[in-house]
């Protein structure tokens, strides 16, 4: 049967929509509705960066820029009076071909060059906010973009807008769980383990690693734009280095594996940024920003060290363990079953039984 | 009914094939006929230039000079996954099994040129491509049986004992469903009654019509399964026969002798 309808497998699926639909509505949470707002906006940030790291085993230095992308298409077009709805897609069709005009020769050279070119771009990218400004009103902000307004109903309160983020976010973490389980994904984990035997496999590396990253730009631009219509204001230094790194903190905190990986990752990282600053005013008396790039660098540094793969398969094979413990070994897994039926879990049964202690999805 | 098969083009053909290495001619012009639905080994010495003459054929490696015609194409100067796709898998003398992996999910990466759904019928599992997911199960599944590995299926690739990561290669380069199949060295590693089992593999793969190119050390098991025998020696080709005549042939003794193992 179909891999969704076994149990183990909705499990966590299950447990995150019931999270998101109930959160708003707990009584130490309610007044941080906007914070989980940005919590959902930038996981969709993470989930695509996390496929790009994970899965083409690359790291962009500049995620921010297509965030911003999105973000300042969408605000500039909506302002000119076309429709929200109508903004996303051009800022999406804009941010896809950027990206791919950027990677095709990048991806053709091997080693770490998409790094140093994201790095750039993201710097290109964010000076060209900061220039334009009769477009991007600069330094002053782009002011009064219009709220998010379909068939009538005006997502006004941070109430709606949070569940038409978390929506989103959610059907991201579908769709990217089943691009990971897919023909595709296994190509990418086929990368992963010996590009030369994936390539002489009939895996076009090169293609397949290029589509990933037009995919995660593309889900950047789509979160861009919903950050639009929900801050109505955009600056340019929302949009800078900082960001894109803190995005790549998200992405190793969380784990890359699995999409709920980067979905934790924004959660700690947008809720304890905050925090931190914070703490770093009263302790410095001043220059906050310094510290909490700090304390990035330490987690990252740590979680190389320690959890290389991130806090969900860690978690999610402690778990395992766990729940193991009582059953004599091999009764969780598997059995080896006739062909068959083995065929009826499908090619993907076999990425969600890999006893290896790989999250699914 | 053998004038019929020598009429027939090769399936495989180098001219003047060459691959330099800095000032280390690796491969030198080497001009190679391999026919249809034989096995075909190509032995050497260490260092004679047998496993980059499959990474030209597979295109890992462009050439430095000359023709590789394969069927009807050339394939000089295309990819790997291009030249995959037109029907030549091969398999790597240091294995590059997918360690992580499952058995079965490495042989479904051999399906991956013989499917075709893209990113978005995956993200939104599109029927056609849960169909295509499954027939490629069915079909990775019936190679692994073909090689004896079906019950190790579900397990880690890289748990496997070396000899049978060797038989997962060849069952994920069957898997490719190819016309022409290089294996390098596939007897590596393996003992005796592995030995045999492979010998017995691969008379069961010429006579399902696929085309071997066999890179292999071990002479007692190309002289009873070989068609054709090449010598290479430092990049040259030194000699082209069948068994019988391979083994009769002094200039062939003599590239052995300076070999360690000898002939
Ligand atoms: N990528 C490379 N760069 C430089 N030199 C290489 C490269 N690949 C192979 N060589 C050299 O080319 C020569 C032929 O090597 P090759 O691996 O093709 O030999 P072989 O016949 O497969 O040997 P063996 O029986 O040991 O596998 C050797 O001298 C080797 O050192
Ligand atoms: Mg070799």
């Amino acid at each position: 049967m179909s891999k969704l309808a076994h149990p183990s497998s909705l499990l966590p699926y299950g447990s995150l929509l019931l999270l998101v639909l109930v959160a708003p509505h707990l009584p130490g949470i309610r007044s941080f509705r906007h914070e989980l707002v940005l919590v959902g906006i930038l996981a969709i940030v993470a989930i695509g960066l996390g496929l790009l790291m994970g899965y083409a085993g690359q790291v962009s230095l500049g995620h921010a820029a297509f965030y911003g992308l999105g973000a300042y298409t969408s605000g500039v077009v909506s302002k000119a009076g076309l429709h929200p709805l109508v903004a996303l897609p051009i800022g999406l069709l804009l941010t896809g071909t950027l990206a791919y005009v950027v990677a095709r020769p990048i991806f053709r050279l091997h080693g770490h060059y998409l790094a140093m070119a994201t790095l750039g771009l993201g710097v290109i990218v964010f000076t060209l906010i900061r220039q334009l400004e009769p477009i991007t009103g600069g330094q002053h902000s782009l002011i009064d973009i219009p709220r998010l307004e379909v068939a009538g109903f005006r997502f006004d309160t941070d109430l709606s807008y949070y569940y038409l983020v978390w929506a989103c976010t959610c059907a991201v973490v579908l769709t990217g769980r089943n691009l990971i389980d897919s023909r595709s994904g296994l190509a990418l984990r086929a990368i992963h383990g010996s590009e030369v035997a994936a390539e002489s496999l009939g895996v076009d590396t090169t293609g397949t690693k290029v589509k990933v990253f037009v995919l995660s730009a593309v889900l950047g631009s789509l979160a861009g734009s919903l950050y639009a219509h929900f801050s109505t204001v955009l600056t340019p230094h929302t949009f800078g280095l900082e960001l894109s790194i803190q995005l790549v903190v998200m992405v190793v905190l969380g784990g890359s594996e699995s999409v709920f990986g980067p979905v934790l990752g924004a959660a700690l990282v947008t809720l304890l940024t905050p925090i931190m600053r914070e703490m770093s005013r009263q302790i410095t008396g001043g220059s906050g920003g310094q510290v909490e790039i700090v304390v990035f660098g330490l987690i990252l540094m740590l979680m190389m060290v320690f959890l290389p793969r991130g806090l969900v398969p860690g978690l999610a094979a402690l778990f395992r363990r766990r729940a193991a413990a009582p059953a004599p070994i091999g009764t969780l897994g598997p059995a080896p079953v006739p062909a068959g039926q083995a065929v009826e879990t499908g090619a993907l049964g076999a990425v969600r039984a890999d006893p290896t202690g790989r999250e699914p999805g | 009914m053998a004038a019929v098969a020598v009429a027939a083009p090769p399936l495989l053909e180098t001219r003047g094939l060459t691959r330099v290495f800095g000032g280390l001619v690796a491969v030198s012009a080497v001009d190679q006929a391999v026919r249809a639905g034989t096995i075909h080994a190509i032995i050497g010495p260490n260092g004679a230039g047998k496993t980059t003459l499959f990474n030209l054929l597979s295109g890992v490696l462009p050439p430095t000079r000359g023709e590789i015609r394969f069927g009807d194409a050339r394939i000089d100067g295309r990819l790997p996954h291009q030249i995959c796709r037109l029907g030549l898998a091969r398999t790597f003398q240091n294995l590059q099994i997918f360690a992580n992996m499952t058995v079965l999910e490495n042989v479904i990466v051999g399906r991956h040129g013989r499917s075709s759904a893209g990113f978005l019928s995956a993200m939104l599992r599109l029927p056609a491509a849960r169909a295509e997911a499954q027939a490629a199960c069915t079909v990775a599944l019936s190679w692994l049986d073909f090689v004896g590995l079906a019950p190790r299926a579900d397990d880690p690739a890289g748990s496997l004992p070396y000899g049978q990561q060797r038989l997962l290669e060849l069952a994920r380069a069957l898997a490719a469903e190819p016309t022409l199949l290089l294996l390098d060295e596939p007897a590596a590693g393996l003992l005796g009654r592995e030995k045999d089992n492979l010998a017995d593999l691969l008379a069961r793969i010429r006579s399902s019509g696929v085309t071997v190119l066999l890179v292999e050390h071990d002479m007692g098991l190309v002289m009873s399964v070989a068609d054709r025998v090449t010598v290479l020696n430092y990049g040259k080709k030194l000699f082209e026969g069948s068994p019988d005549e391979v083994q009769a042939d002094p200039d062939v003794v003599v590239a052995y002798l300076g070999a360690p193992e000898g002939a």
